[in-house]
């Protein structure tokens, strides 16, 4: 051990181990902003991989989070297009190869070095979750309404038994479980043992009792034999007896698990018009919405139940399939749909176990009459009550109602204002084009203290 | 008095021991390789391991401004080493005076002597005395250099925003590698780099206002500091130089920043001109000092076997059909063509005779450090790259070209082997493969229009009958066209899509 010693002049010597630390922090914290400002500016198609639930479904995953940051991270530089004009490569490793032979060209990437390595561009992986996408993406918005019961807003996770394990605290040690598991190892390792210890215990059975046998044989033979089988007997007892009661390998704890309790549910029920004015843009500019709506609660909610309503004249509960296929002639009246709704709800939920979410999109075009029995349904018979927030989206371009309605207002758009007016539990929103979606979306949701006051 | 210096694989290093060591090995340097007067002093650092990841991310250097590219580097350097994919190169090493070599905190002693060995003698005097090297490079200035370049740039993030100079960094990234003079300007500039950046970080506080009024009016004049730096603009192949000297509106700010950029890249133009000379040399003294140093009894025999082993990791040279072989390893094939040097003063053959006859009866030691030192690898490889290593290695040649009958398609014939007839060949096809324009595409500025509409013009001048990769030379000319200001034409020498 050297204590201190004197600094060798020839050259310098520095312990940099304590100083400059964490260099690079400040270059990560830029590649951090970088990549989150470029999911922020994403647009709603680079999260939307088809079905409402498709968003935050890990089997579904598409690669769209990290194609949004990779963009946001390439480096371009001017360089060669592969596969073109000409190109001599030295290689090593020369194993058979004859001049003029032809030469197996080399899957799309590499062998093209020359070795000095310049081109390898990007096997960086950008390990950016689903999860954490989704976070920056919902980053600025707020899911309305938490200050009301915030109690059932948190998910209650509570232990419940699931089986048994190998591992685990004394305290989880199911003496029942490892009893049992000792036995049968036991058994097993003992087993040749045993049958040996019977035919022995027999055989000396036999030489004590028959006097048949003790009379045919001499009787130093006899003696011999019965000490030399309580010898064996002794022994193999010895040896059964030195299998431990308890191995490691027997041991078994109860497992429990966290399970989410009821109180954590949430409920998306979404309505569509159908009718024929629905064409596929409209569909489409719906569909987005609730998909960012799904992936939004389900965040909150991580048991979050769909239900589909569409349409024309009639309602209709539907698969999610045939929610977004179907397309139907026939007139429009909402309000059945709005009742089914509450009927369902009625049937099938709790408000005060279940925080109901309730979507409708459509564009506006109502027959006339009907907007009061929406109304009813809503206000005097107490659907509204018992959700905990609702949203008209009106896509397409803005119809002309029908007379006496301010030009640039569907009459239904102007009921669902009468109702916003004095509830905040509504909101509304009307979405012309695919590309308006997010803004959409941030409208209704984008921190909902500053749109109330 | 002291103890006989003995290091084996199980000594741990000590800040006594490795003074002892250095001494051992600097009088073998300077004894047997004769490299005493021919490398900067030696500063020693010893650092961690997520240290060396910084280091990696900074291209080594211990000052450098900050950029989002630079964690990115970080990130995926650590990716790799934590996957285990990549050891730490156990050396980096900085061309600069003192030069500073790292020594990471988990070596052992004999790995430090190791790294001594290589980085601060073998690189050490490559930086000292190659000829790029002292073309293009200033060692003495660098740190200093990058001190003043990172607080210009905090300086300027602080007045401008960290954004706008994000997008000013962005740019001159993408055309860093068309940022690098391959011939000396006619006129230097007066003061020196750091003198110059220093006067305008004083000066700016008070100049900035009015500097951006005339700034405006006068267009590029950079102020009475640069004025014997203009030039032609016909056929420039330095797009940042041009931009910073010649682009009408760009603020000065920006400008400096390009020059940064530039200045930077420059300094590392060595470098990628002469890796196989620079990683053979310094394989070939570290293998030559750690053999001595066992010669000597300082390193036990189990040391000198894990020395071996680490060695022998280094200079791996995968088949070319192996699934990890990623091009012609600079380690081995630069140590290789030294030790074959070496080889061939020493005991010479028949054959070395008819081909090396210059080498013939000369000294090693000259020998040696004149092919390090007087060359970059395209032209060290083409004079003493030997049939005897072309065998060894079992180089051979392979023409790839476009098969013109199946679209899309290429077709690869083999078009030298290591024999009589192919030596010579596989020697100019390996050496040209360093030279520049294998990697780089050569672009120039054939014209701007600096009393019209300013429109820039670029064009891409064919090699090999390769194209330019559209999508990426798209991307590259947002860039330019964001510094330039007007309108950008590059023409790729293909016709237009629509």
């Amino acid at each position: 051990m050297s204590n201190i010693t004197p600094v060798s002049t020839t050259f310098i010597f520095v312990d940099r181990r304590k100083t400059g630390r964490g260099k690079s922090l400040p270059n990560r914290q830029k590649l951090l902003k970088r990549i989150k400002d470029s999911i922020r500016a994403a647009k709603p198609e680079d999260i939307d991989s088809g079905g409402v639930q498709g968003t935050v479904s890990p089997s579904k995953q598409n690669a769209n989070p990290v194609k949004v940051a990779r963009a946001a991270l390439s480096e371009p530089t001017f360089h060669y297009a592969r596969g073109t004009g000409e190109i001599e490569i030295v290689l090593p490793g020369n194993d058979h190869w004859l001049k003029g032979d032809e030469f197996p060209v080399a899957g799309d990437d590499d062998s093209s070095g020359g070795g000095s390595g310049g081109g390898g561009e990007d096997d960086f992986v950008i390990n950016i979750s689903r999860s954490e996408f989704l976070d920056v993406f919902f980053e600025e918005c707020v899911l309305p309404d938490l200050e009301q019961s915030s109690d059932r807003e948190i998910p209650e996770a509570v232990m419940k038994p699931a089986g048994f394990q190998k591992e685990g605290t004394p305290g989880q040690l199911s003496v029942i479980r490892s009893y049992r598991n000792s036995l049968g190892r036991r058994r097993a390792l003992t087993f040749d043992n045993r049958e040996e210890l019977a035919t022995l215990q027999a055989r000396l059975d036999d030489l004590m009792t028959s006097d048949l046998l003790r009379d045919s044989m001499p009787h130093d033979e006899w003696s011999k034999e019965v000490s030399e089988i309580t010898e064996k007997i002794v022994a193999i007892k010895t040896k059964i007896a030195a299998v431990p009661l308890f191995e490691k390998v027997d041991h078994r704890y109860r497992k429990t698990e966290r399970v989410m309790v009821k109180s954590a549910e949430a409920t998306l029920i979404m309505i569509m018009d159908i009718s024929g004015s629905m064409d596929e843009n409209k569909k489409r500019c719906a569909r987005k919405f609730f998909s960012l709506q799904y992936a939004f609660i389900k965040r909150k909610y991580p048991n979050t139940d769909l239900v589909f309503i569409y349409h024309t004249d009639e309602a209709e509960e539907v698969s999610e399939e045939e929610f977004f296929t179907t397309r139907k002639n026939g007139g429009t009246t909402i309000s059945p749909a709005i009742a089914l709704a509450h009927r369902i709800i009625k049937e099938r939920y709790d408000p005060a176990q279940t925080n109901i979410y309730l979507t409708y999109a459509g564009d506006g075009d109502n027959w006339g009459d009907d907007n009061r029995d929406v109304l009813t349904e809503f206000e005097d018979r107490g659907l509204l009550s018992k959700l905990r927030h609702a949203v008209y989206v009106q896509v397409g371009e803005e119809i002309d109602g029908w007379g006496g309605v301010p030009s640039g207002q569907s009459k239904f758009w102007t009921l669902m204002q009468s109702i916003s007016n004095t509830s905040r539990k509504m909101h509304q929103v009307k979405i012309e084009d695919e590309s308006e979606v997010f803004t959409a979306f941030k409208k209704v949701y984008g921190n909902s203290k500053s749109n109330r006051d | 008095m002291t103890e006989p210096l003995l290091i084996t694989s199980h000594t741990d290093w000590t800040q006594d021991l490795i003074e002892r060591v250095y001494k051992e090995i600097e009088k073998i340097a300077y004894e047997e390789l004769e490299l005493e007067g021919l490398v900067y002093p030696n500063q020693l650092e010893i650092i961690t391991a997520e240290q060396m990841i910084d280091a990696y991310a900074s291209i080594g250097l211990p000052v450098h401004y900050n950029h989002w590219s630079f964690g990115k580097d970080f990130l995926r350097t650590q990716q790799a080493y934590e996957k285990g994919r990549q050891g730490l190169a156990y050396e980096i090493v900085i061309n600069s005076s003192p030069c500073i070599s790292y020594l990471m905190e988990e070596n052992s002693m004999m790995m430090q002597a190791l790294v001594i060995a290589h980085a601060a003698f073998g690189h050490n005097a490559v930086f000292k005395n190659n000829e790029c090297f002292k073309q293009w490079t200033n060692a003495g200035s660098i740190v200093d250099y990058m001190s003043f370049a990172r607080d210009y740039i905090r300086k300027c993030e602080d007045r401008y925003g960290p954004e706008a100079v994000e997008m000013v960094l962005d740019a001159a990234h993408a055309l860093a590698p068309h940022g690098v003079d391959k011939f000396k300007r006619k006129h230097k500039p007066k003061l020196n780099e750091e003198l110059r950046l220093k006067k305008l970080i004083d000066d700016e506080n008070r100049q900035q206002a009015e500097l951006d009024i005339v700034l405006k009016k006068t267009s590029f004049r950079d102020t009475e500091i640069e004025d014997a730096e203009v030039d032609d603009t016909e056929d420039e192949e330095n797009l940042l130089y041009f931009i910073m000297k010649k682009s009408p509106n760009l603020e000065q700010w920006k400008r400096e920043i390009i020059r940064i950029v530039y200045k930077i890249n420059q300094y590392f133009y060595p470098q990628g001109q002469t890796q196989n000379l620079n990683e053979g040399f310094a394989s070939f003294t570290h293998y030559y000092i750690m053999t001595r140093l066992e010669e000597k009894g300082i390193l036990s025999s189990d040391a000198f076997i894990a020395f071996l082993d680490s060695h022998a990791g280094v200079l791996y040279q995968p088949e070319y059909n192996k699934r990890w072989y990623s091009g012609i390893n600079p380690y081995a094939l630069g140590f290789n063509i030294l030790m074959d040097v070496k080889r061939i003063c020493e005991k010479p053959t028949e054959e070395d005779r008819d081909w090396f006859p210059h080498l013939i009866g000369k000294r090693w030691q000259d020998a040696i450090k004149e092919a390090v030192f007087e060359h970059r690898d395209d032209s060290f490889i083409m004079q003493y790259l030997s049939p005897n290593v072309i065998r060894k290695m079992g180089l051979f040649s392979v023409n790839v070209t476009e098969d013109l009958e199946n679209f899309e398609g290429q077709k690869a014939v083999v078009s030298d082997i290591h024999d009589e007839a192919g030596y010579k060949q596989i020697r100019i096809n390996l050496a040209r493969s360093y030279e520049r324009i294998n990697r780089v595409p050569q672009i120039a500025v054939t014209g701007a229009d600096l009393e019209g509409d300013r429109t820039l013009y670029l064009e891409y001048i064919p090699y090999m009958g390769r194209k330019l990769d559209r999508e990426t030379a798209e991307s590259v000319a947002d860039y330019i066209d964001f510094l330039w200001g007007y309108p950008v034409e590059l023409d790729d020498g293909e016709p237009d899509e629509d």
